[in-house]
């Protein structure tokens, strides 16, 4: 790699890196699962970096990015459409508009996350950074801990609601101060 | 935020693979035609990507330790992992992904049924295989050489055929399907860090554009016979451990090239299922080529003291 490549690779980094979170709750909030969410992820990842421009400020590069985000995740729905139900073209457009008109909230929402979490009692906490570990399943979990599969999906649900009022708390609590 | 909201209860089972076809229609709907729904919807998924990444981050407790007070993780972007990003730009494939160090790897073959697609006679399933020790196949046909393509190994391969990008055809994928039984491998080559590697070789009739070939693989802890059993939704659940990669080859490189990916094993796996393809080109009005598939090869790694 020469010292121009290098360049090129340490700028793609600082502006993909800068970006990766948003675009992968826009690409989560387009696909059904987290296994679909890092594959697509994986493929916009290579293109990104295959036809980086470094001519690009961050603005454009944000721009492109979602742009190559959308088209890669229609991509994947076009060729599992066989697997399972899909969103229409529509949805689509409609919820990539939502991503992107609400990205800095979003963002900050994940940032007021771990605020949120050492607000959950201890079981509770434990229990979703256990579910949320790679590799683990609900089902096994489940067996483990002495209780039905669709008891723990429950759990880990009304968990998830819970965090999001909390998030929401915390960013109000946030601006008036 | 009505957490009242019935719709909730459709989101969780969208999110959790528990929804039928006319709850899925009922969440679109409702995304269609709800903004406020919409965001909170596009609001739940950033709160369990979040969860998800946080949760990687973090050492994960023994479920019969969840009562007991534990090291709490903290907030911790993946950015922090920046140093692990490889690029490999040298070779027919590009490589994004987060590398992790492992020493001592030992690698020990599994047997795959006609490796090397050499029985001609055999009997193709059509999709998935339900049992170990065959083939299945979508759109594919084990020939001999052919147009100037000779087989990799040995006198047959199999032969993708060209799927053209048209709007009635839904599957645009060529796939072929394997179907590993893993109860027969010795206990202590099963460990947390185990690891499959699996590589196949694929060749195209035209190597004037790019061609993209898939390799998936799908560890599942039920024997064969069960877990080919409604295999896809099983496959689309969080809880299955499943890894997927494209390739993609070099516009003017002809002859054979070979890709591997590698999949985490989890203590307990019964089966692998394993689906190579080839993908059509992106752009429509480009021809879509015929692609060949040979060579399948699939090997555990794990550390130098767990295998036998």
């Amino acid at each position: 790699m020469t010292d121009s490549d290098r360049e090129q690779h340490d700028q793609f980094l600082r502006l993909f890196m800068g970006l990766e979170e948003s675009l992968r709750v826009f690409v989560r909030s387009l696909l059904f699962t987290h296994d679909e969410e890092r594959e697509v992820m994986q493929e916009v990842a290579v293109v990104l970096w295959r036809k980086f421009d470094p001519s690009m400020d961050s603005e454009a590069f944000c721009r492109w990015a979602f742009g190559v985000a959308r088209i890669e995740a229609l991509t994947f729905r076009r060729d599992r459409a066989r697997d399972r139900h899909t969103f229409g073209d529509e949805v689509f457009e409609l919820l990539s508009q939502t991503v992107l008109e609400h990205s800095d909230s979003l963002e900050a929402e994940r940032r007021a996350l771990d605020t949120c979490l050492q607000k959950l009692p201890e079981d509770q906490r434990q229990l979703v950074q256990t579910a949320y570990a790679p590799g683990v399943k609900i089902d096994h979990l489940a067996t483990q801990l002495g209780r039905t599969a669709m008891a723990l999906y429950k759990t880990l649900h009304r968990i998830r609601l819970t965090l999001m009022d909390c998030t929401r708390r915390v960013l109000a609590t946030e601006e008036l101060t | 935020m009505n957490t009242n909201d019935p719709r909730f209860e459709i989101i969780r089972q969208s999110r959790d693979g528990n929804a039928s076809s006319e709850e899925l229609a009922q969440l679109e709907a409702s995304l269609r035609e709800d903004p406020d729904f919409r965001e909170t919807y596009v609001r739940y998924m950033n709160l369990d990507m979040a969860l998800g990444t946080v949760a990687k981050a973090a050492p994960r407790p023994a479920p019969t330790a969840l009562r007991q007070p534990a090291r709490w993780f903290t907030w911790r972007p993946l950015t922090a992992a920046a140093a692990g990003i490889v690029f490999g730009m040298l070779c027919t494939s590009v490589v994004f992904g987060y590398v992790t160090q492992r020493s001592a790897v030992r690698k020990m073959p599994l047997s795959v049924y006609d490796a090397g697609l050499e029985d001609p006679k055999q009997t193709l399933n059509d999709g998935l295989p339900s049992q170990a020790g065959q083939w299945g196949i979508d759109n594919a046909k084990m020939v001999p050489a052919e147009g100037g393509i000779t087989p990799l190994a040995g006198n047959h391969m199999l032969r993708l055929e060209q799927i053209p990008r048209e709007s009635t055809v839904r599957n645009h994928t060529s796939r072929a399907y394997q179907v590993l039984d893993l109860r027969s491998l010795p206990a202590s080559a099963m460990t947390n860090d185990t690891e499959v590697e699996v590589s196949a070789s694929f060749c195209a009739t035209n190597n004037d554009t790019s061609s993209r070939y898939l390799i998936r693989a799908i560890a599942l802890d039920e024997a064969p016979v069960q877990a080919t059993k409604n295999f896809w939704s099983k496959v689309e659940s969080d809880g299955v451990v499943s890894e997927s990669q494209r390739f993609d080859s070099v516009p003017g490189s002809a002859g054979w090239q070979t890709f591997s990916m590698t999949l985490r094993l989890p203590p307990g796996s019964k089966t692998l299922a394993l689906i190579f393809g080839a993908v059509p080109p992106e752009d429509a009005s480009l021809p879509a080529s015929v692609h060949y598939l040979d060579e399948v090869q699939v090997s555990l790694l794990s550390s130098e003291t767990s295998l036998p």
